[in-house]
């Protein structure tokens, strides 16, 4: 009866579990700690927090992983078994035994496969929509629909401001490099700069798939850390007078003027960087459908279904990457540190830009404030402008001015992406 | 049989369009030039230049936007600025809405003038000139609410 019960304990999965996974559990419980205790990002946090818990138990039938022969863990694989056919149509022959002393043909060989079975656990499946670059353009299109460009329109040259908070990004990569990481892992850690969740997923998943994880992570970890990163660089930086600083009230921006914004700026970004084509233009295209007017229905998906079930979806297949056979690994550390590193010289440089602006074009001045909003995560970093100007003077609202450097970043980190993406990722 | 494919002669670029090709279109190219390639482990001037071209694209893309919108919100302010004028030089009393239909006709309908009046400013404070008042009747008693719900809900699926 021992031996019976002790066979079907090796069924169980308590058998299979590791210290690493008991580890992973551990990190598991500080990223909901922060989510629900302290309401840092938890929709996204909660389910990578999840993913990465169901990642981390022996599960049947949820994930399929293992290592790769060049030594990467590699998770959402599945099985396609079939049939080969002999093509039979006239125009391709039938592919047969190379023939030693055969003179090459030039015409591409067609063969049919006959798919008889499609093995693979439920996020074998959902993960694809991460592997091929499907989640983040969509979110993206929620993200358009959600975001208002009128302050940006209205007082464009804090566009600038949105380009200089890049410098981070560049700066982390170099950084990176140092550390031994590779061009295409220094490119998808820096990115994490830009504070943008989708945009970083995109390029990782693309440049360095095995530190996927990590990235989003620590991208989202930090995007939900920005007011309290931000505020003592901002602090740092500006002197008393310069918070001071009250902006003009922006001119209201016509319809058709959020319009042609729209498809201009997704012609000049994909023009100058076609890599970043996916995440332009289905950012424009629900800013287009928000800003017609004619497509309510449209952009109530956008902003709602369509965006919320891609989050959930998104944030699982994050999680499922962060098994601890690759999470745990001192690379996520140094990710990690990088990350804040590269927050941090984002946030420099777009205060920094507003003060050399300042200097450059005294007759209207700009809050140095609103530069570090130069950083994409909407709405936060702005709401952080807006907040810091307020403790200074109670009756200066940044908040519309800092939205425009704000949503410029998320162009900016695009096309940033868009850079790293065409000169690493062919 | 193949017959052999003539080899296509290579025809040499201008001496200045070699040189100024990775300056000026790399950033615009497909494929990246050598220029911007970057080995797997760069040296620190190579990651330097990197970085420098990066930000460069970065700000090449944010500023010719920054440019095209500042031209666009000069022409709008512009265009802005005439119709101010325009509409300052209209009389202060409007004229009144020349297809309306008349006062009579809508007292008829048991509508009393006052508030045909009210009815007739609100649709040209909200749709303009380009309008015309072809009928207005009382809804009480009426199943016209139910038959605007379902007018709504038709117009949502654009069936009209």
């Amino acid at each position: 009866m021992l031996s019976g019960l002790l066979d079907f304990f090796q069924t169980t999965g308590f058998a299979l579990i590791t210290w690493k996974m008991v580890i992973m559990w551990a990190v598991v419980v500080v990223l909901l700690w922060l989510a629900i205790a302290k309401g840092f990002e938890p929709l996204l946090l909660i389910p990578i927090a999840f993913g990465a818990l169901i990642a981390n138990l022996p599960t049947r039938g949820v994930i399929t992983a293992g290592l790769r022969p060049d030594g990467v863990y590699e998770t959402a694989t599945f099985k396609i078994e079939g049939e080969i056919l002999p093509n039979v149509s006239p125009g391709h022959p039938p592919a047969g035994p190379v023939v030693p002393g055969a003179p090459p043909t030039s015409a591409p060989v067609r063969q049919t496969l006959k798919v008889d079975r499609i093995e693979g656990g439920l996020f074998d499946f959902i993960s694809q929509g991460i592997k091929l670059e499907l989640f983040p353009p969509l979110i993206f299109l929620g993200v358009g629909a959600l975001t208002d460009f009128g302050p940006l329109i209205a007082l464009p040259r804090t566009l600038l401001l949105g380009a200089a908070a890049q410098f981070g990004l560049f700066v982390t990569f170099m950084g990176a490099g140092l550390l031994g990481f590779t061009s295409k892992q220094s490119a998808s850690i820096g990115i994490i700069g830009g504070a943008d969740g989708p945009t970083a997923i995109f390029l990782t998943n693309k440049l360095a798939p095995e530190l996927l994880g990590a990235v989003a992570v620590a991208a989202y970890s930090y995007m939900s850390l920005v007011p309290l990163i931000q505020p003592p660089i901002m602090r740092l930086l500006t002197t008393d007078k310069e918070r001071r600083i009250r902006m003009q009230s922006l001119r209201p921006v016509s319809k058709l003027e959020k319009l042609i914004f729209a498809l201009l700026t997704m012609m000049i970004c994909i023009l100058l960087v076609p890599d970043a084509a996916a995440l332009i233009a289905m950012l424009m295209l629900g800013n287009f459908l928000r800003e017609c007017a004619v497509t309510e229905r449209l952009v109530k998906a956008s902003q709602n279904e369509i965006i919320n079930v891609l989050t959930i979806f998104l944030g699982t297949s994050v999680g499922i990457t962060m098994a601890a056979e690759s999470f745990l690994a001192p690379s996520t550390l140094k990710i990690i540190v990088l990350g804040v590193v590269a927050f941090g010289f984002s946030t420099a440089a777009g205060v920094l830009a507003a003060k050399l602006m300042n200097v450059l074009a005294p007759g209207t001045p700009i809050n140095p404030l609103i530069g570090s909003a130069g950083v994409s995560a909407v709405p936060m970093a702005a709401r952080v402008s807006h907040q810091e100007g307020q403790k200074y003077d109670k009756n200066n609202y940044l908040l519309m001015p800092a939205m425009g450097p704000n949503v410029a970043g998320v162009i900016g980190t695009a096309v940033a992406a868009g850079y790293f993406l065409s000169t690493l990722g062919h | 049989m193949h017959s052999p494919v003539p080899p296509v002669p290579a025809t040499a670029p201008r001496p200045w369009r070699r040189r100024l090709a990775p300056l000026l279109l790399s950033p615009l190219a497909l494929a990246p030039s050598p220029l911007l390639a970057l080995p797997e482990h760069p040296t620190l001037g190579e990651s330097l230049v990197y970085q420098i071209n990066g930000l460069v694209v970065v700000f090449i893309a944010l500023g010719l936007i920054w440019a095209m919108m500042e031209i666009m919100g000069a022409i709008f302010r512009r265009v802005a600025v005439h119709q101010a004028a325009r509409a300052a030089a209209v009389p202060t009393v409007a004229a009144p809405e020349p297809a309306a239909p008349a006062p009579a006709t809508a007292a008829a309908d048991g509508v009393d003038p006052a508030t045909y009046a009210a009815i007739v400013a609100a649709v040209h404070c909200t749709l303009g000139q380009g309008h015309r008042i072809v009928g207005v009747t009382s809804v009480i008693d009426t199943r016209d609410w139910s038959r605007e719900g379902r007018r709504d809900h038709f117009f949502s699926h654009r069936v009209r």
